[in-house]
């Protein structure tokens, strides 16, 4: 080094010095960044040194890993409670700092993750444009899980640091996993300030390789489910169901019916087996013909719904007896 | 939208105090990295730390509140050059940040704030400290030097 003195230059104007003993690099140190708040776009950067060196480092920079974000709220038990939560989707708003909230990620499959970057937008709330808005978000008051299968989430130790006062970051650890938390442990108190749209509002770092492949368990009970002769789920399904499947209604009782057998070859399919087979057998479900599942099958369908006696099932399995 | 462009220099270590006018790196100085953003997508020698950077128009662009480091290493003495232009409604920090670390950003090395606080001041942060206030603003409309 060539002495210790920071210039500031401007159009070609020196507009300030400072000189200062132990400004040299410091491990790890040694790359230049680009700053703006208010917006701003740059060109034609150029860096040059005087008695030194440049390179690039070996080992691939860690790369933004797409997930789908959302919020959990009032989730008092981050190791355990599965995602997604609400307000799913691009541009929707929320703060972190409330509620006891979890961000929940998708990372759509395992990555090895190792960097979260946090921040809030002084845009979208200006009474909170103040200096202080990631206050609340400090390595008490946060923490991060992460999950391979959404069931057990196993707590991460991390470095918090903040780069400037709207960004924290976690970093100092490794995981392979597909879902991540960031969890923040509100005080009752807590005036949140912290806020942003979900998807800008988190993001994910890691190395570029590809998700590692997934590897699919046969459960035996579930290939006794469908392909043995053991009961299992008898009853049918009705189209309308698909739209009906909210909490509390008759979609979720189907869903559950139909679980195990979902998960292995996914609702939809589940729904077209038994449009296939109502098509086959003649029968005649509730709803509309308009129903493109109905129409495509030249399923005729009723109006109305049928009566039926008192504690019957809406339908029956033909392949039970009885019915 | 209110538009300006400016060039701003950095240098740090080893730069003439006494000089009052900046005609370049001169001799000694040896160009290590440039980058023109003559392409679609930042690319691998950049990361984003914090904010939505993108390249439109051959530059550099990001909306608000947004850091983003070079991944490679630079030692010796160390003399950062660029143009920048705010582009945002409203005006604050075309800065720049040397010997900083992967992944860290205004306080993690040496900031050269340049029309911070809302365009009230610039400044010199050594790793968070400031150690220097000047007059220097973005000024809207100028053009580029």
């Amino acid at each position: 080094m060539d002495g210790e003195t920071l210039t500031h230059i401007i159009d070609g104007e020196v507009i300030t010095t400072w000189q200062e003993d132990g400004l040299s690099a410091a491990p790890g140190h040694g790359t230049i960044g680009l700053y703006t708040y208010g917006g701003g776009a740059f060109d034609n950067v150029r860096v040059f040194t005087r008695d030194g060196s440049a390179w690039r480092p070996a080992s691939p920079a860690l790369a933004l890993i797409p997930c789908e974000v959302s919020v959990i709220e009032a989730d008092t038990g981050p190791g355990s409670t599965p995602g997604p939560g609400r307000f799913a989707g691009q541009g929707t708003h929320a703060a972190l700092d409330w509620n006891n909230r979890s961000l929940f990620l998708d990372l759509g499959g395992e990555r090895t993750v190792s960097r979260i970057v946090l921040r809030c937008d002084p845009a979208v709330s200006p009474a909170r444009r103040d200096e202080t808005s990631n206050r609340s978000l400090t390595a008490a008051t946060l923490e991060l899980y992460s999950s391979t299968d959404n069931a057990a989430f196993a707590r991460e130790t991390f470095r918090l640091t903040m780069p400037d006062d709207r960004t924290v970051v976690l970093d100092g650890f490794q995981t392979d996993a597909r879902y991540l938390k960031v969890h923040h442990v509100t005080a009752p108190d807590t005036s949140y300030a912290f806020i942003n749209a979900l998807d800008r509002m988190v993001q994910a770092f890691g190395s570029m390789a590809a998700p590692k492949a997934f590897v699919l368990g046969l459960e035996d009970p579930l290939f006794e489910e469908l392909f043995s002769d053991t009961p299992a789920s008898t009853q049918f399904l009705s189209y309308s169901n698909k739209y009906e499947g909210r909490a509390g209604e008759g979609g979720e009782q189907f869903r559950r019916l139909f679980r195990a057998s979902a998960k292995r070859f996914g609702v939809r399919y589940v729904w077209e087996e038994q449009l296939d087979f109502a098509a086959a057998h003649g029968f005649i479900p509730y709803g509309s013909m308009a129903e493109p599942a109905y129409r495509e099958r030249g399923i005729a369908t009723w109006a109305h719904p049928t009566a039926r006696p008192r504690g019957m099932p809406a339908s029956r399995s033909p392949s039970r007896r009885g019915t | 939208m209110r538009v300006i462009r400016l060039t701003v220099l950095f240098a740090a270590v080893g730069w003439s105090l006494a000089a009052a006018a900046d005609d370049g790196p001169g001799e000694g100085w040896t160009l290590q990295f440039s980058d023109d953003f003559e392409r679609p997508g930042v690319g691998g020698d950049w990361q984003a730390v914090g904010g939505d950077w993108q390249i439109s128009d051959g530059m550099l662009r990001a909306d608000a509140a947004a850091t983003i480091v070079c991944i490679w290493r630079f030692a010796g003495s160390v003399r950062l050059e660029f143009d920048a232009v705010a582009t945002g409604g409203g005006i604050c920090d075309l800065s720049a940040i040397l010997d900083t670390v992967p992944g860290g950003g205004v306080d993690d090395g040496l900031f050269f704030g340049f029309g911070s606080e809302h365009n009230t001041a610039s400044k010199l942060l050594v790793r968070g400290r400031e150690v220097r206030r000047h007059e220097a603003r973005i000024v809207p409309g100028r053009p580029p030097a």
